[in-house]
């Protein structure tokens, strides 16, 4: 069956469709060509394929631009996010060995101040180029960051008297952490939309 | 309104930030709002100026610093009026600006 359309039936429809075509061509409509052209035809020609050439290529450049500038949003939060992460596993490991002492408090106290350093100009830069609600996003965001800068640095863990930290203390760290992160996830799913 | 009054705390006060109470060790937010920034802050009201809180060269800045000395005055004496007379620099670090904002906004959230 196979063979008897590949072999026969193509073929002789091709041939059919070609005869049409030629037929057609032939009788009707018939074609006169003018051989008078205006320099606003020419102009017309020209402007038509520039137009055909540049929007596109336009469109493409405005497109690579704005995936680029997707990326470097994308990578700041990225490199945030893994210091936010990095202070998680800090405090996890503080948690996990039921010992703090000062030079871990002096720690936390310095990594916040870094931390905050780089919300600050992630914030910035990000109101810069990004749209309304993502403002909105990063508003949050920020907030979230105070609260888990807040139970962080609080008197449960840098309190001179504090030697662990307790699991109370370390159930509201974890869930402030939790947010912080649900909200980073937010603003990275909308740059990523938009 | 002016500013009139500066308090550089690394100057007057330390260059270390301690915890919140006296009893958790030197340079409490406590012992800061007691001699520093109650005083200074009441005359602010009393002059109608602005009291400016420099925190250059002063390091660290945790919440519980922050939450005793401008946490607990905003609630003595409520956030917009905090807000109004009081004013905190860092050019090193805004956000430590933000941060004593956000505890003055929220003294009552632990």
């Amino acid at each position: 069956m196979r063979i008897f359309f590949r072999y026969i039936l193509t073929p002789i429809l091709t041939l059919l469709i070609g005869i049409a075509i030629g037929k057609l061509i032939n009788d009707w409509p018939k074609f006169k060509i003018n051989y008078e052209v205006k320099v606003t035809d020419i102009f017309k020609i020209v402007t038509t394929i520039a137009v055909g050439i540049f929007i596109p290529l336009i469109v493409k450049k405005l497109i690579d631009d704005k995936r680029s500038k997707n990326d470097n949003l994308l990578e700041e939060l990225s490199a945030f996010s893994k210091m936010i992460e990095n202070m998680n596993n800090y405090i996890h490991e503080l948690y996990k060995n039921k010992k703090i002492i000062s030079k871990d408090k002096d720690y936390i106290n310095m990594q916040f101040d870094i931390t905050g350093k780089e919300v600050k100009e992630i914030c910035n830069f990000l109101e810069e180029n990004c749209s309304t609600k993502t403002s909105t996003l990063l508003l949050d965001m920020k907030n979230a960051y105070f609260s888990y800068w807040q139970i962080s640095t609080s008197i449960a863990v840098i309190g001179s008297s504090i030697r662990k930290i307790d699991d109370s203390t370390f159930k509201n760290i974890s869930q402030e952490y939790t947010e912080m992160t649900k909200k980073i996830r937010l603003v990275k799913s909308d740059i990523l939309k938009n | 309104m002016e500013i009139k009054d500066t308090i550089i705390i690394a100057e007057e006060f330390g260059d270390t930030a301690g915890a919140r109470d006296y009893e958790d060790g030197d340079f409490s937010g406590k012992e800061f709002y007691d001699k520093f920034l109650l005083p200074r802050f009441k005359k602010a009201i009393q002059g109608n100026y602005i009291l400016l809180i420099d925190l250059k060269d002063f390091w660290g800045w945790p919440s519980s610093f922050v939450s005793g000395s401008f946490g607990i005055l905003s609630k003595e004496y409520t956030a917009k009026t905090v807000l109004e007379h009081l004013q905190i620099k860092c050019l090193a670090n805004p956000m430590k600006e933000e941060k004593a904002k956000y505890i003055i906004n929220n003294p009552d959230k632990q």
